[in-house]
């Protein structure tokens, strides 16, 4: 186990280079995420066609991990149905709390994802990584309990 | 010069003491704010205890339960001793210093007129409006039980401000709150002696002159300053003072709460059970004189020898000493880290140095940046053990807008090696996360 698997380059690079950060000033959903444990904190901002995330931007402050994670998420999920993000969430969320396998390996739009296996060797610092997803969860929970 | 030949026997020569370090040799243990490690006399008398007595305390009327109790009780007066606490006042085990103040403010929420006689600004309990002052820079522990018991007595919670450069309480900020207290009634007036965030010493007797004069009960928090320094309860005088042994080199689960008899004697009870009564009835009972009135169920026994063994050590040390080491590595450790790109949260070096802030060995810093969070990470890499979060302060991060700092806290058992193993690790934590910046 070594700081390297943590701290791979390409989340190093989503840390510093952000994608997607800023606001939507007219946005259908906004979503606040938390953990105040440690302080990271994430603003999720949503322009929905139908059933398809046609923008998102995120504002957020907090650790390396959160960040990365978090411009990772917006990357993976922009242009998606919310059917197909699902899917997209349970297989983060298995890869990050049970023993499965990266399962973004030889997805070319989702690899980056697979960056984010290192830190379950860090158990302190999963919900960091988890942040964005679970914030992602809460808006679809949301979205579905208005729904008829 | 007999103090610096005793001052270089503390760090580590004296880690021999410490069994951790014998299973740790490597690993520079910077948290001691959060709970320091513990040395074999300690351990020594915990297993002595399950080894040798292993009974029960004030039941058993055979030798062993009478042995047992003999110490219990015989803690009692060490720990008075250690406190400098006269004769008015009375230990009560608890399981930490949260126990206590949750004890204490339970225990408040349903004293009546008891109290009046003692505070003159009490009249017949806690009512909406009455206040209760508190810091800014409190530990949540000295927070939240007075917000629970505010929700079901109407209870205001009022906070000294910071002074947002250092971490000071406001003195001028705290003169203008008296001006808006004038016609209220301050009930309760509960104050940390020693910060855990920046490791300053407050000077509590501003607070204390002021409760004296609303008539308030006056709490001191010594948690993080008991451990640190000899404390003076005799000069001081507060009505209650309340600590845990874990951290000031004792097991965790046990505690402290030294208040005055007087104010005990008539303070309703906490929790009910054994020990704490006299005689049962199907209605009604009759409890307990203190200390036993407040110690309701078997005790945690051995954690009590333990906590015994910790006074021993730490006076055969002695306070002064270690105050004088953690001093030296204090200073030592914010020049240090003043050569590289930090910010620290708390006093300056400069006015640390002149002693226009008196402080124990605990420096808060942050890396513009780099979130803490992430250097915690990569310090413990280069096995260097220090605390990042909010250190149960959030109103202080919050005062400082902040999320989380990072924590260097120094004991005796440190040594300016580890202040050097922190260096290196920040070094390495700029370089690494500067790397990938350019």
């Amino acid at each position: 186990m070594s700081v390297d698997e943590l701290y791979r380059e390409v989340i190093l690079d989503h840390f510093q280079n952000p994608r997607n950060k800023g606001h939507l000033k007219t946005c259908d959903f906004h979503e606040k995420g938390e953990n105040p444990l440690c302080g990271d904190s994430i603003d999720l901002y949503f322009i929905f066609d139908n059933d398809i995330i046609k923008d998102i931007k995120f504002e957020g402050n907090g650790c390396s991990i959160s960040q990365a994670s978090v411009s990772m998420m917006t990357e993976a999920i922009k242009g998606k149905p919310i059917k197909e993000i699902k899917a997209i969430i349970e297989l983060f969320k298995e890869m990050m709390l049970e023993d499965k396998i990266n399962p973004f390996k030889d997805n070319f739009d989702l690899e980056d994802l697979g960056a984010l296996e290192g830190v379950k060797n860090y158990p302190v610092r999963i919900k960091c990584a988890l942040l964005a997803w679970n914030t992602l969860s809460e808006l679809f929970k949301k979205i579905a309990e208005k729904k008829p | 010069m007999t103090e610096n030949k005793e001052l270089t026997q503390l760090g580590k020569n004296i880690r021999k003491d410490f069994p951790f370090y014998k299973n740790n040799p490597n690993i520079s243990y910077l948290d001691s704010a959060a709970t320091s490690l513990v040395p074999r006399d300690v351990i020594n008398k915990i297993i002595y205890y399950y080894e040798s007595l292993g009974v029960s305390v004030h039941r058993g009327v055979y030798q062993l339960a009478a042995k047992t109790s003999e110490i219990y009780e015989d803690a009692r007066k060490k720990i008075k001793h250690f406190l400098s606490a006269g004769s008015e006042y009375e230990i009560i085990f608890t399981r930490n210093t949260t126990e206590a103040i949750n004890l204490i403010a339970y225990s408040f929420e349903k004293a009546k007129d008891e109290l009046n006689e003692l505070f003159s600004g009490w009249k017949g309990g806690l009512k909406t409006g009455d206040i209760v002052l508190i810091s800014e820079s409190e530990h949540h522990s000295n927070i939240i039980p007075w917000q629970i018991i505010s929700e079901r007595t109407g209870i205001k919670i009022k906070y000294i401000p910071i002074v947002k450069e250092t971490g000071a309480l406001d003195i001028t900020a705290f003169n203008k709150i008296k001006n808006d207290l004038d016609d209220k009634d301050v009930k309760i007036i509960s104050l940390a002696q020693v910060s855990n965030v920046t490791g300053i010493v407050y000077d509590l007797k501003p607070f204390i002159s002021y409760a004296r004069e609303k008539g308030s009960v006056f709490i001191v928090d010594g948690a993080q300053s008991v451990c640190h320094q000899k404390i003076n309860l005799s000069d001081l005088s507060p009505d209650f003072f309340v600590f845990s042994a874990h951290k000031m080199l004792g097991p965790k689960g046990i505690g402290a709460l030294c208040g005055k008899k007087e104010i005990l004697n008539k303070m309703p009870v906490f929790l009910g059970g054994g020990d704490m009564i006299l005689s049962v009835n199907k209605e009604k009972s009759t409890y307990n004189e203190i200390p036993y009135k407040f110690e309701a169920g078997t005790p945690n026994i051995s954690a009590v020898f333990g906590f015994s063994a910790a006074i021993d050590y730490l006076e055969k040390i002695g306070l002064q000493n270690i105050s004088d080491w953690e001093k030296k590595l204090t200073l030592y450790a914010m020049e240090k880290l003043s050569e590289i790109n930090i910010q620290f949260f708390g006093p300056s070096l400069e006015q640390v140095k002149s002693n226009e802030f008196k402080k124990v060995g605990v420096v808060s810093f942050g890396i513009n940046g780099i979130h803490p969070h992430d250097i915690g990470t990569l310090l413990d890499e280069n096995n260097v053990c220090i605390r990042v979060g909010h250190h149960c302060c959030q109103l202080l991060m919050k005062a400082w807008d902040v999320p989380a700092t990072c924590r260097a806290s120094f004991y005796l058992y440190n040594d300016f090696e580890d202040v050097d193993n922190l260096i290196n690790g920040l070094r390495k934590t700029i370089e690494f996360f500067g790397t990938h910046n350019s």
